[in-house]
């Protein structure tokens, strides 16, 4: 029987007067990579964060792994690695150095350090770049590094928001072959995108959201066959289109 | 199209913030302007003295005649404990003894000496005014005593003693001390000891705030400091770490300074008599005294930038945020230059007291005049200053303010549409 990683239940946030999750719902389950999908400004960053213990909900309960975000955001934090959109790393630092200085949070010595250091240089694969400056990197080697920061510790839960924001074919797709190779080690990813031909296929199941509503949830495969559609992107179309209307 | 990209400009960075604390800050500059003026226009224009005639023949009547037309007597006894007294409670300025044989030395050729005890208010420019309008008469008197002692007919005395018949034996009563010399030196000695101070402690600030400031604004500018906030370890940590790194680091950048600061001052202070540097020197607990009130003043500072910090956008916003803190140290250090902290009037004390990096900048002087109460009180409201903050930081860094900044409550913004209806039915 498959395990609730992430459970969100009726998930409200208000910024002020603007709510931006109007009681979203939705459930991800241990080894799968789960996508939340949508435009920008739908909420997905929101929700991320919720389950990052970033952002406090309004209303609603988010548990991870039985962990509940607001109550017991130190232990969700122990189990979670979250890589925000655009995030950055110390320039300052070389990306070897970088990687220590985040893996001494999570290993308990120095041979458990240097196992997540090890992984870490694998999953980057910048050669002898990760012995230089950080900020001599490319913006596609900077994502790289940062998502084998997210993803060398071998989180419970990898939250990953727009993974492959503002990076070029080839970086995204190394990005996305990262990701892929993680999850099928048995690890539970869950990402965010606005680009539904990336997610469809890199997630096992997605869900769609649009001004703080999910509309859609399911696997690729099931929402094209229910909307006669080619790809996500028509999916999605036609399912804001339907919210549209009633 | 210059006028476009003027406009875009100034609205980047005239921003109500800026505006306000520059406000604020010349409201204040505003206020230490009327108290010092208010201090000039206090100081009498006719000194009040006591005096102690212990010679009662020709010159000596002279200069108690002189004096009862040109000074303000308010003691003429024998007693001079009776005499400082009775100026300490008349807000006086000096005790004059004339000595037994004043006139009979005089008019024997030989120069004599006028005994003055000053009594000095404070250390600052402003608290001893008064010395100089009385030196002015003191100087007046001896051109009085030459001209009568010629109309007299005292040719035959030495042209030295007659030109300049007596010296001045002085003694300088500053709160609980009393020194041999001119208050001139007894201040200028305990200013050059002191006055580096105010700058080393605003150079401390001024580097550890900018670093911490500069290190939040940097984190929230390469969005480091979200990844950080979902890592396993405590926020406190954060905020003690970006708190103690920047402390370290100012005290390293202030240390290398203070040498080059030393070497600066060394030739200023070899005129000073051995006796007086010992009677002002201090000793393990004055200096253990004076880097605790450092320390605290250097916590309570960098935890208010770090509080200060959670409003900063980018690096560039973080700079105008160390502003308003920086001014907030100039202000103890302008103010302390023109008069000491015990002479203020009682609401700017409440207000410089206030400020945290006001107390290393008055402890080096207060030690050495033995007012170590007042420096440890300072400590503690340091110390206490340190605590609030670094807890409103640690609070601050606990919620998500520090990424989203402060949003309005539908409660807050429910209160002018409130007014608003409430406008209407009235109308109605």
């Amino acid at each position: 029987m498959a395990v609730d990683a992430v459970i969100v239940d009726a998930l409200v946030k208000d910024y002020g007067s603007f709510r931006a999750l109007k009681g979203i719902s939705f459930t991800v389950q241990q080894g799968e990579v789960f996508g939340l999908i949508g435009p920008n400004g739908a909420g997905k960053t929101t929700t991320l964060r919720i389950i990052s213990t970033l952002l406090k909900p309004s209303s609603g309960n988010v548990r991870v792994f039985e962990f509940d975000v607001v109550r017991q955001g130190k232990e969700v934090r122990k189990i979670i690695s979250y890589l925000p959109e655009d995030a950055g790393a110390h320039k300052d630092l070389k990306g070897i150095d970088y990687l220590r200085f985040m893996a001494r949070f999570f290993a308990s010595d120095t041979v458990e350090l240097e196992r997540i250091v090890q992984r870490g240089i694998e999953i980057a694969d910048l050669g002898d770049r990760i012995y230089d400056k950080v900020k001599t990197y490319s913006k596609g080697m900077v994502r790289r590094l940062l998502v084998a920061r997210a993803l060398m510790t071998e989180p419970q839960l990898a939250i990953l928001d727009e993974p492959t924001s503002g990076l070029d074919v080839i970086n995204a797709w190394e990005v996305r072959k990262i990701i892929r190779n993680f999850a099928a080690q048995g690890h539970t990813v869950l990402l965010s995108s606005h680009n539904m031909l990336e997610v469809e296929f890199t997630c096992d199941r997605i869900a769609l959201i649009n001004n703080g509503e999910i509309v859609e949830g399911g696997t690729p495969k099931e929402l094209k066959e229910k909307y006669n559609a080619q790809n996500i992107e028509e999916v999605f179309v036609e399912v804001v289109k339907c919210s549209a209307t009633f | 199209m210059f006028g476009n990209l003027l406009k875009k400009e100034l609205k980047e960075l005239l921003n109500l913030y800026s505006i306000l604390f520059i406000t604020i800050l010349a409201a204040v500059y505003g206020m230490l302007g009327q108290a010092i003026g208010s201090a000039e226009k206090s100081v009498p224009k006719t000194p009040t003295i006591a005096l102690i005639n212990k010679d009662n023949s020709q010159l000596g009547q002279f200069v108690d005649e002189f004096f009862q037309k040109s000074a303000k007597i308010v003691y003429t006894g024998d007693s001079k404990d009776q005499a400082m007294r009775t100026l300490e409670a008349s807000k006086g300025i000096a005790l004059i003894v004339i000595p037994r044989n004043f006139s009979t030395s005089i008019l024997s050729g030989i120069k004599e000496q006028l005994e003055v005890i000053w009594i000095a208010k404070g250390t600052g420019l402003m608290d001893n005014s008064g010395h100089s309008a009385l030196y002015q008469q003191l100087e007046a008197l001896k051109r009085a005593i030459t001209q009568s002692l010629l109309q007299g007919g005292y040719r035959g005395i030495d042209p030295d003693v007659l030109l300049d018949p007596f010296q001045l034996k002085e003694e300088t009563t500053i709160r609980n001390l009393r020194v041999q010399g001119p208050p001139s030196l007894v201040i200028g000695t305990i200013q050059s000891r002191s006055s580096m101070i105010p700058v080393l402690v605003l150079m401390l600030i001024m580097m550890s705030g900018m670093t911490v400031i500069s290190s939040m604004g940097m984190e929230k500018e390469n969005r480091t400091l979200e990844t950080l906030l979902t890592l396993p370890v405590s926020r406190n940590h954060i905020v003690l770490s970006k708190i103690v790194a920047s402390a370290v680091t100012g005290l390293i950048l202030a240390s290398i300074y203070m040498v080059g600061m030393v070497f600066y001052m060394r030739p200023f202070s070899f005129q000073i008599p051995d006796e007086m540097k010992q009677m002002l020197s201090l000793g393990g607990m004055d200096y253990a005294l004076f880097g605790l009130s450092l320390f605290f003043a250097l916590m309570a500072g960098l935890s208010l930038f770090v509080v200060l910090a959670s409003f900063a956008k980018d690096y560039r916003s973080s700079q105008g945020l160390a502003f308003p803190v920086t001014m907030l140290g100039i202000v103890p250090m302008l103010l302390t230059m023109f008069k000491d902290y015990v002479t203020l009037p009682f609401a700017l004390k409440v207000l410089v007291f206030l400020i945290p990096f006001t107390h290393p900048m008055i402890a080096m002087k207060e030690l050495m005049l033995n007012n170590q109460s007042l420096v440890i009180l300072g400590i503690l409201y340091s110390a206490a200053f340190s605590v609030g903050f670094v807890a409103l930081a640690t609070r601050i860094y606990n919620s998500e303010r520090i990424l989203v900044g402060k949003t309005k409550s539908k409660k807050e913004i429910s209160w002018p549409i409130l007014r608003l209806i409430l406008r209407k039915f009235r109308k109605v």
